[in-house]
């Protein structure tokens, strides 16, 4: 088990994992940046389920740009698709109204993984100013070291050999086909603070966009994260307590046969 | 202008709000309900920044700093309030707490100078001015002089907080009055009070006024010393309280316990050797104090002066006894006179004070403590239960709320409470003032010098005030080390240069 750790082959990856790290600290570049996060819960109610949904597009000086909500009683399984295509409806009403857009999250789990049906929408929004960004906080992506035998994830690696600010080359995977090429990077926007990954759209981007994009988060990052997507996250969680009030408000609490009544 | 709006769960006693700015604990509000206007106090304050909430190191916070900057939505200003009463009510000095709360979402404004003016600086008789509302200097804040002579009156803090300024002031403002205070001054505070009408005393001892307990305290026989005490018990007789040469006559009696042939009296003959020996130290160390020959020493006290009994040279239990003493023989007259008065008796006239008295003990936890019994305790507890029928009002000053007397303590009507950091001190105040809310005495760790909390029946409602300094008041402030040590050096160098020059060089020998 220790082979993650150590071992030549372990060597071999640290080695190309600092071959691959580019070191280049941010200045900070004023800009006008907004998060976009979704969030959905639900609660099972007499043998049916209340569930509900929210994406939220919002500035990092705290402005809300896009506030969407949805809920309804009945089968949850879908719930995760509203929220993602919420997301999507938020991005596209905030790209023409600010400098850059952060998405929390992977657009390659987007694309590829979890919502394959909405990756045309997002290709599209993603296109029209080439100003989205996916921010991702955790990676699992073994893409850049599987042929030397990997076992953790790409994040792994980068975060073993470098401790300052910085990114990796841009990998580019282009098997998801044309209109779907996704360009990563995994960035360091301060001295020891968590490594960040970051997906474009397209093969077009060089080191220098990545260093522009760098300076422009950078200028609204706290720990490395960008405010705006702390920001999103926050202002989108649905709690339990406030899927508890919604059923309160739909009058639902009292109904009979309610199970509360055994407590 | 809108402040603020209650958020949360409102209760008919406090609220929280959400507001545009940091409001100050001690700061009043008014909230409009269907009822009526309600006046609120702010009792806990707090402000977050969500852009701080996980902040771990120094750069984060760095960062945060200037993302809070641009997010004006990055702090929230929360404030708890305790609900006085309908303001209507409070400006006839009735406190009426709504019986429904204020509905989350209400709007809460900043009261009008004149609806505070109407509540803390009544323009009644009786009303004095002490100082200005903390958070609102244009407004004083007036106490009601009637209420702490008629229900009793606790100043509490720490050292050099303001005890003695405030004490000093209702003092200035009761002499204004031409009324009558009496303050024991154990440290010889006030003694230097320059106020009109002023009688100082110097608190002596009559000896053949005391029971034998007391007297054994008074000659500091030890507590444990029981045949000693025996031995003064015997000796302390009828005879020997009114013979002319005291001191003679009680040597005499111990005297003859010495010499007695009696068998039982042989027994405690070392014991009344030690006496004896007491007594003669006795006359010798506190010759200034025990006075056989003095008058009533209640005869020195003037009706409506301000009369200090200067205690500072009794040791501690000798100041208990004449505390103790004095406290008996005020209540025995204002009962007498009350007593008088109410049946429009035709008897002679025997009594010294016609009009209500206010007694300031200072350093309560000293002759009133929470853990043993003495006889100043005894009469000041009286006092405290029997003084209000009397016109006897009293006045309790500690800097140790936790080591007075919690039955004593919890008959004071009216509180003046200033900053106290101990917890337990904290605790026995809750304990003694059931109006004083958790919030408010949690905020007494935060009061700067000359800041009170006032509680009781003496205000129309808890303030958080700011006491007027006396500059009458020429004593208790704290004492410069520094410019008496350079003082003393200077007169070092003084006694220096003239003993030399008195000295003769040539009759120096070498």
């Amino acid at each position: 088990m220790l082979s993650i750790l150590k071992g030549p082959k372990f060597e071999q990856i640290l080695q190309k994992a600092r071959d691959n790290w580019i070191e280049f600290t941010p200045t900070k570049e004023e800009v006008v940046t907004a998060g976009i996060d979704s969030s959905f819960n639900n609660t099972k109610f007499q043998g049916i389920e209340l569930w509900a949904t929210t994406a939220v597009s919002v500035k990092s000086d705290g402005e809300i740009l896009v506030d969407l909500h949805k809920s309804g009683l009945g089968s949850a399984d879908d719930i995760s698709s509203i929220a993602s295509k919420m997301e999507i409806e938020a991005c596209e009403k905030t790209v023409d109204s600010v400098d850059m857009v952060l998405m929390d999250g992977s657009l390659h789990s987007q694309l590829m993984t979890r919502q394959a049906n909405l990756g045309a929408s997002i290709v599209r929004i993603m296109k029209k100013k080439d100003n989205v960004i996916f921010i991702a906080k955790t990676s699992n992506t073994k893409k850049q070291f599987e042929n030397l035998g990997s076992l953790a994830g790409d994040i792994f690696y980068y975060n073993h050999v470098t401790n300052s600010p910085g990114f990796s080359k841009i990998f580019v995977e282009k098997k998801y086909g044309a209109d779907k090429i996704i360009s990563s990077t995994f960035v360091r926007l301060s001295d020891s603070t968590p490594i960040i990954k970051l997906e474009f759209l397209g093969d077009q981007h060089d080191e220098n966009e990545v260093k522009s994009i760098m300076n422009k988060l950078y200028k609204t990052s706290v720990g490395g994260y960008p405010y705006a997507l702390k920001l999103a996250h926050n202002n989108c969680k649905i709690s339990d307590k406030e899927l508890a009030k919604m059923v309160s408000l739909l009058g639902l609490s009292n109904e009979i046969g309610s199970r509360e009544v055994l407590g | 202008m809108s402040l603020g709006f209650v958020i949360g769960e409102s209760k008919p006693t406090i609220v929280t709000a959400i507001t545009s700015r940091a409001l100050s604990v001690g700061e009043y509000i008014k909230i409009s309900t269907d009822e009526g206007e309600i006046l609120g106090l702010v009792e806990r304050s707090s402000v977050s920044s969500a852009a701080f909430t996980d902040v771990r190191n120094f750069d984060e916070a760095s960062e945060s700093t200037e993302i809070a900057e641009l997010n004006k939505r990055d702090k929230t200003f929360t404030a708890h309030i305790g609900i006085l009463g309908f303001l209507k009510n409070l400006r006839k000095g009735q406190s009426i707490i709504p019986a429904i709360p204020p509905i989350p979402g209400t709007e809460i404004t900043l009261p009008s100078e004149q609806d505070l003016k109407e509540i803390f600086s009544p323009e009644k008789e009786g009303w004095v001015s002490i100082g200005n509302l903390l958070r609102n200097k244009s407004i004083d804040a007036k106490v009601n002089l009637d209420k702490i002579v008629s229900r009793h009156l606790g100043i509490l803090a720490m050292t050099g907080m303001g005890k003695s300024n405030l004490v000093s002031l209702i003092t200035k403002q009761i002499s204004k009055l031409k009324g009558t205070v009496i303050i024991f001054d154990y440290h010889n505070d006030y003694t230097s009070l320059n106020i009109p009408r002023i009688n100082v005393i110097d608190a002596k001892i009559n000896p053949r006024l005391l029971d034998a307990d007391q007297l054994s305290e008074v000659l500091e026989i030890r507590d444990g010393a029981n045949v000693q005490q025996r031995v003064l018990r015997m000796a302390f007789t009828k005879h020997v309280k009114e013979s002319k040469e005291f001191w003679s006559k009680l040597e005499n009696e111990v005297e003859f316990i010495v010499n007695s042939e009696d068998k039982k009296l042989k027994e405690i003959r070392t014991s009344a050797y030690r006496v004896q020996d007491i007594i003669e130290d006795a006359q010798r160390r506190f010759e200034d104090i025990l006075d056989p020959d003095m008058g009533d020493p209640i005869s020195f006290i003037k009706e409506g002066r301000t009369n200090i009994l200067n205690i500072s040279e009794l040791s501690e239990k000798q100041a208990n006894v004449a505390v103790a003493f004095y406290l008996q023989q005020l209540l025995k007259d204002r009962k007498d006179a009350s007593i008088a008065r109410h049946r429009k008796t035709k008897r002679e006239r025997n009594f010294r004070f016609n009009s209500p008295i206010f007694v300031i003990i200072e350093e309560a936890h000293v002759f009133i403590p929470k853990d043993h019994d003495t006889s100043a305790k005894y009469w000041a507890a009286k006092i405290a239960r029997e003084g209000r029928k009397f016109g006897l009002g009293l006045g309790v000053v500690s800097q140790r709320p936790r080591s007075v007397d919690l039955n004593v303590l919890s008959q004071m009507g009216s509180f003046a409470i200033m900053k106290i950091i101990q917890e337990d001190d904290q605790r026995q105040i809750a304990s003694a003032t059931e109006s004083t809310s958790r919030e408010l005495i949690a905020q007494l760790t935060s009061l700067n010098v000359g800041d009170a909390v006032l509680v009781g029946q003496w205000t129309n409602l808890p303030s958080l005030v700011h006491v007027e300094e006396v500059k009458e008041k020429v004593m208790g402030a704290d004492q410069s080390a520094v410019n008496a040590w350079a003082k003393a050096e200077k007169m070092n160098e003084v006694a220096v240069e003239s003993t030399q020059g008195l000295v003769q060089k040539d009759l120096l020998l070498d």
